[in-house]
């Protein structure tokens, strides 16, 4: 007897130290930002969304953010839905180069447009920013109807590029559906595995530890986990580009119908006064150029902008020598760029 | 491959099986090959090198120990000295001193092209160096009881767990373990796993994690605010530290693991209250072989200068100590700097100059001399994480105006959080007198704790990119 309950003691022990162990972690994450609670959760009509009030800490070979998500549910300086009349405001819809979470928010080309535009001319603009990191074409458009608009933007910018025309998210986002002259968005569908597995585990992500975690399932889950483990040694690894590209081109005909009646549910809102510009960060498809000049909305080739200053390695991030999103260099030509642009704009 | 990867721990785990399961006498060839195959990993073309060079090494300390003059003796150590040296500066300094001399040159009008070689650094070719030297010395001074064999000086020279950043074990320490038969013991494995834990805990969670943030900032100090700068600093601080440390517990527990004590490499050393103090416990392997084989020769030699001699001979020493570093010229402004520090603790002695020595009882004095000792270490470790000195400059300009900026309590918030830890570690070892904190809970604590970090590390390892070892690279 005396040897079981010294056992039982012992297993207590360990599991009170265990229980204690990811309580300090939990702490420790949180103060020290190494890990943070998640800043985006899956919302049924959105898709991928960030959290109000949520902070933000990311730092990789990319760059080093720091900052918040506002309480109205977009990153950085906060702007109320309701607007004053002589001001100007601005919504920018993206993906991860517009969210710029590789740099402080004073660097962004939003804070700095809106800078120089404030402190330079009559005018007063806002620009809220509601670019998504994986947001494609699809996701961009039901953040801008669901969530933007909601905003009053007078002016809204799409910053595009060509695998945005894709179908590029792994996440759960809602399916679009086709009637004969529109398109509408199927909420988020539960039936699959993996968004079955998020929903139930969706509660993980309100804790670091539990964010950690969530980022394991998903390296196992995408088949990383053997390249992660046996680095040189998995040399088993073929090279699977030429199955990329097929794919994309197989993808790009399957969507181009999805696409085509955004671009025209686009082209009403352009109509009705929310003016939309479309901003190529790449270049895109001819055909999808001539389907969004016949559609009325204007195009600012951004890439042919950026080009100029190719020598400037404006995707270069120097603390790790790697390529990647845009540069505080890079958001700075944007800005300027943009602000010209803005300044002749038609306000 | 690096401690702090998969690979590593499978190589491990099957480096240890293979280890322990081979008869006892074939144990140190199955090590030395296990050596080899780490080594090799990295590049296998500077297997050759480390092979050829402690190889040659080995002969020219055999030969030492033969001599039975003192002047051939000398003739032969040398001879031994010399050619690492020569193999150390062609890998790693020739373009530095290529460099620095035209730059000399340009100074007076004279102007010449660099002689620039694409050479790559071997990985731990100071530390492998250093350690092989240490067997040349051995010998010298008669140090080494008995004889070795190739083999297993082979194995000294290439072990595994130090080959890449140290300890610089002494050929004195670690040569009768290699010789003696090392069987395998549970408690051996219980300490080894605990202070690998340990270590890991160090380096990533408090190490790496500081450096993903910091490199940004001292990349492109431009863009960031002085009170963003000087969080950095203070976090740089405690970054090396707890890398450098961390990297040594792994090595000391992989080390025990196999049945071998290798020598401290920390003693807490930012609760050193004087820099002389902080040279006691800081990368302790590297700064006593720098005492024992470079400091008291040169003391020795300038011995009739009186206090000049000494000074001297510590300017020459940490000259020589920041050179090791690195072939760039803030390494050797950072060994200079620490040198001034410790020549002034010698001028000043025991009065109360905030550079002496002085050793207080006061508890309000030590702590102020901890701070004190603290500062000046954090100040030169400036010059030895800028790359460059117009990175030195933004940093020094960005650093004098003054600015805030929107993160002054997120940036507090993470630097505090960093100190606490980082401190309250230091203190436990302290008060414990060891830096196996773990073997000294209750069994069911320590096992609690070491499933729980071994977890979240594996899982932080599994979805970020790996930090190397900043002493990897020296």
């Amino acid at each position: 007897m005396p040897d079981f309950s010294n056992r039982l003691k012992t297993l207590l022990i360990l599991l009170l130290t265990i229980i204690n162990s990811i309580v300090f972690f939990e702490i420790y994450f949180r103060l020290t930002e190494i890990i943070l609670p998640s800043f985006v959760y899956d919302d049924i009509e959105i898709g991928r969304t960030h959290k109000p009030n949520a902070l933000v800490n990311l730092v990789g070979a990319e760059g080093f953010y720091m900052g918040k998500i506002n309480k109205y549910g977009y990153p950085g300086k906060e702007y109320p839905p309701q607007k004053d009349e002589k001001v100007f405001r601005i919504a920018l819809i993206g993906d991860s180069y517009v969210e710029g979470f590789q740099l402080f928010e004073r660097h962004h080309f939003a804070r700095l447009i809106e800078n120089e535009i404030n402190n330079n001319s009559q005018r007063k603009i806002e620009i809220l920013n509601f670019g998504t990191g994986g947001a494609d074409f699809r996701g961009m458009y039901l953040r801008h109807t669901k969530l933007a608009l909601n905003f009053n933007p007078d002016l809204t910018l799409y910053f595009l590029k060509r695998e945005d025309l894709l179908k590029k998210d792994a996440i759960p986002v809602p399916e679009p559906i086709l009637t004969k002259d529109s398109i509408f968005f199927q909420p988020i569908k539960l039936n699959n595995t993996a968004s079955k597995l998020r929903e139930t585990f969706a509660f993980v992500r309100e804790y670091s530890v539990g964010n950690l975690f969530k980022e394991v399932f998903e390296t196992i889950y995408t088949g990383r986990l053997p390249q992660v483990v046996f680095e040189k040694l998995f040399f088993l690894v073929s090279d699977n580009s030429q199955m990329v590209s097929e794919k994309i081109s197989e993808n790009e005909d399957r969507f181009y119908n999805y696409n085509l009646k955004i671009i025209k549910q686009l082209a009403k809102l352009n109509e009705a006064g929310y003016k939309i510009l479309l901003i190529e960060v790449e270049k895109l498809p001819e055909d999808y150029i001539s389907l969004i000049k016949s559609n009325n909305i204007e195009i600012l080739p951004l890439y042919s902008e950026l080009q100029n200053y190719s020598k400037y390695e404006l995707n270069y991030w120097k603390a790790s020598g790697k390529l990647g999103h845009w540069n505080q260099k890079a958001h700075k030509i944007i800005s300027k760029y943009l602000s010209e642009i803005l300044i002749n704009y038609n306000f | 491959m690096q401690f702090n990867s998969f690979i590593f721990f499978l190589f491990f785990i099957v480096a240890t099986i293979v280890y322990y399961f081979v008869s006892s006498n074939k144990r140190n060839l199955a090590l030395l090959i296990s050596n080899y195959l780490f080594y090799s990993y990295f590049d296998y073309r500077f297997s050759f090198l480390l092979l050829s060079l402690t190889s040659l090494t080995y002969f020219i300390g055999k030969s030492i120990r033969k001599s039975e003059s003192y002047e051939s003796k000398k003739k032969i150590i040398t001879l031994g000295i010399t050619v690492n040296i020569l193999i150390l500066g062609v890998f790693k300094y020739l373009n530095f001193f290529s460099e620095s001399f035209v730059w000399l040159l340009n100074q007076f009008g004279l102007y010449l092209d660099p002689l620039t070689i694409k050479i790559i650094q071997p990985l731990g070719i100071s530390f492998y160096i250093f350690q092989s030297l240490t067997w040349l010395f051995d010998n010298y001074y008669e140090k080494l009881d008995e004889d070795y064999n190739l083999i297993e000086f082979l194995t000294f020279s290439s072990f595994f767990p130090t080959v890449i950043a140290g300890p610089i074990e002494r050929a004195h320490r670690l040569m009768p373990q290699i010789k003696s038969n090392r069987i395998f013991n549970k408690e051996n494995l219980k300490a080894g796993i605990y202070l690998i834990v340990y270590g890991l805990f160090r380096k990533i969670f408090i190490g790496d994690t500081i450096g993903r943030m910091i490199n940004h900032i001292f990349a492109e100090p431009e863009y960031f605010t002085s009170f963003e700068i000087f969080s950095a600093i203070l976090l740089y601080a405690i970054q090396i530290y707890n890398d450098f440390a961390g990297y040594s517990n792994i090595a000391k527990g992989v080390a025990k693991v196999l049945g071998f004590d290798i020598m401290l490499n920390f003693r807490q050393p930012y609760l050193a209250n004087s820099v002389t103090d902080f040279w006691r416990r800081w990368h302790i392997s590297f700064s006593s072989w720098l005492r024992d084989y470079i400091f008291y020769p040169l003391q020795l030699k300038f011995r009739y200068y009186g206090r000049w001699g000494n000074l001297i001979a510590i300017i020459l020493t940490f000259l020589i100590c920041g050179l090791w570093h690195g072939a760039s010229l803030n390494f050797v402004l950072w060994g200079f700097l620490h040198g001034i520090y410790l020549s002034a603790a010698f001028l000043f002695g025991n009065n109360s100059s905030p550079l002496s020595n002085k050793d207080v009882s006061n508890t309000n004095l030590k702590l102020l001399s901890v701070i004190k000792t603290f500062i000046l270490v954090t100040v030169a470790w400036i010059l030895f994480r800028v790359e460059n000195f117009d990175t030195l400059k933004t940093l020094l300009f960005q650093l004098s105006i003054f600015s805030t900026g929107e993160f002054v309590e997120r940036f507090l918030k993470i630097t505090l959080s960093y100190y606490l830890i980082s401190f309250i570690l230091d203190y436990i070892e302290m008060r414990f007198q060891t830096e196996n904190i773990l073997l000294k809970l209750k069994p069911a604590v320590a096992l609690g704790i070491s499933i729980v970090v071994t977890i979240l590390i594996f899982s932080y390892l599994l979805t970020s990119d790996k930090a190397p070892f900043i002493y990897a690279r020296f």
